[in-house]
C-alpha cells in the first residue's frame, strides 16, 4: 500500500523503499535511505567522527557506508575499524 | 547449554528492505533499525496451523492431516519518546500505517547476543502496517503507542543473514 516517495540505499543496490509520507521518508533518511536519484550529501571526516564517538555499533555502519563509497577515505576506515575492533590497550 | 530470558539477548530490527526473506544481507541490517531498546511486549508472531480432518467409513476414528498455516494477529507496544531524536519517536515515525518492510528476530547464541554477521540465524516476518496508534495517556505509566502488523508474505523462522 506504501506509495509515493521511493528511496534507495547506497549499500543495497537495486533495493528500493517506498515512504509513505514525508514524514516517513525522513525516518528513513535517519538509516541512510535517500530519495531515488539523489546522492547522499557526504559527511566531512569530522562530522563523522563526532556522530559516531566511540560507539561500535554506529562506527560498524558508517564503515560499511565508506566502505561501499566510490572512493573511501583511508583515514576515516582506519579509524572507524579502530572504533569497531579496538586493540586490548586502548 | 541452558534456560534464558529474551532481556539483553534477544534482538529486534525493523528492516525497511530484505533481499530475500530467507537471506537478509548484513547491509540490509545496516539499512534497518535495531529497534529493542524502544519495545514494551510483542505479541503474535508465530504460526497457527490448523488440521483438515478426513474421516471414512472404515473407522470410527477421525483422523486428520495438517491443514493451512496462518499468522497470529502481530503487534508490537513501543514506549513513546517526547523528542524526535528518541529512539521510541524515530521507531514512531519509522512504522506509519502503510509503511512495509520486515520484523527480524535475532535469536542469541552461545549465551550471548548473536552477531549481525554472515551465516547468523534470524526470523523474518514479512509485515506491513496496519495500524500505529498512541495509547490514551494514563497517570504514572510511560507513555506508549501500539503497532498492529499484517503478515503479507509467508515468513521464514530460519532465515541465514547472508554477507
Amino acid at each position: 500500500m506504501a506509495t509515493g516517495i521511493t528511496l534507495t540505499h547506497p549499500l543495497l543496490g537495486d533495493e528500493s523503499v517506498h515512504a509513505v509520507d514525508e514524514d516517513h521518508a525522513a525516518a528513513l533518511a535517519h538509516l541512510g535511505w535517500v530519495p531515488e536519484g539523489t546522492k547522499a550529501p557526504a559527511e566531512t571526516i569530522a562530522e563523522i567522527k563526532d556522530r559516531v564517538g566511540d560507539d561500535p555499533d554506529l562506527a560498524a555502519q558508517a564503515l560499511a557506508l565508506e566502505q561501499a563509497s566510490p572512493n573511501p577515505r583511508v583515514t576515516l576506515v582506519e579509524h572507524l575499524s579502530a572504533v569497531v575492533n579496538p586493540s586490548p590497550e586502548d | 547449554m541452558a534456560l534464558y530470558t529474551p532481556d539483553e539477548l534477544e534482538r529486534i530490527y525493523f528492516l525497511p528492505s530484505a533481499a530475500s526473506v530467507s537471506a537478509p544481507t548484513v547491509a540490509n541490517f545496516t539499512a534497518g533499525e535495531d529497534i529493542t531498546d524502544a519495545i514494551v511486549s510483542m505479541s503474535g508472531f508465530t504460526f497457527a496451523a490448523n488440521k483438515t480432518e478426513v474421516p471414512n467409513l472404515g473407522s470410527r476414528f477421525t483422523p486428520s492431516v495438517s491443514g493451512r498455516l496462518t499468522a497470529e494477529d502481530s503487534s508490537i507496544e513501543f514506549y513513546k519518546g517526547d523528542s524526535a531524536t528518541d529512539l521510541e519517536e524515530i521507531v514512531r515515525v519509522l512504522l506509519p500505517r502503510g509503511a512495509d518492510g520486515y520484523i527480524a528476530r535475532v535469536h542469541p547464541k552461545d549465551g550471548a547476543q548473536a552477531a549481525i554477521a554472515a551465516a547468523t540465524k534470524v526470523e523474518m516476518w514479512p509485515v506491513e502496517v496496519m495500524s500505529n496508534s498512541i495509547a490514551p495517556p494514563v497517570p504514572g505509566e510511560a507513555a506508549k503507542f501500539t503497532v498492529q502488523f499484517s503478515i503479507p508474505r509467508q515468513p521464514n523462522q530460519s532465515a541465514t543473514i547472508a554477507a
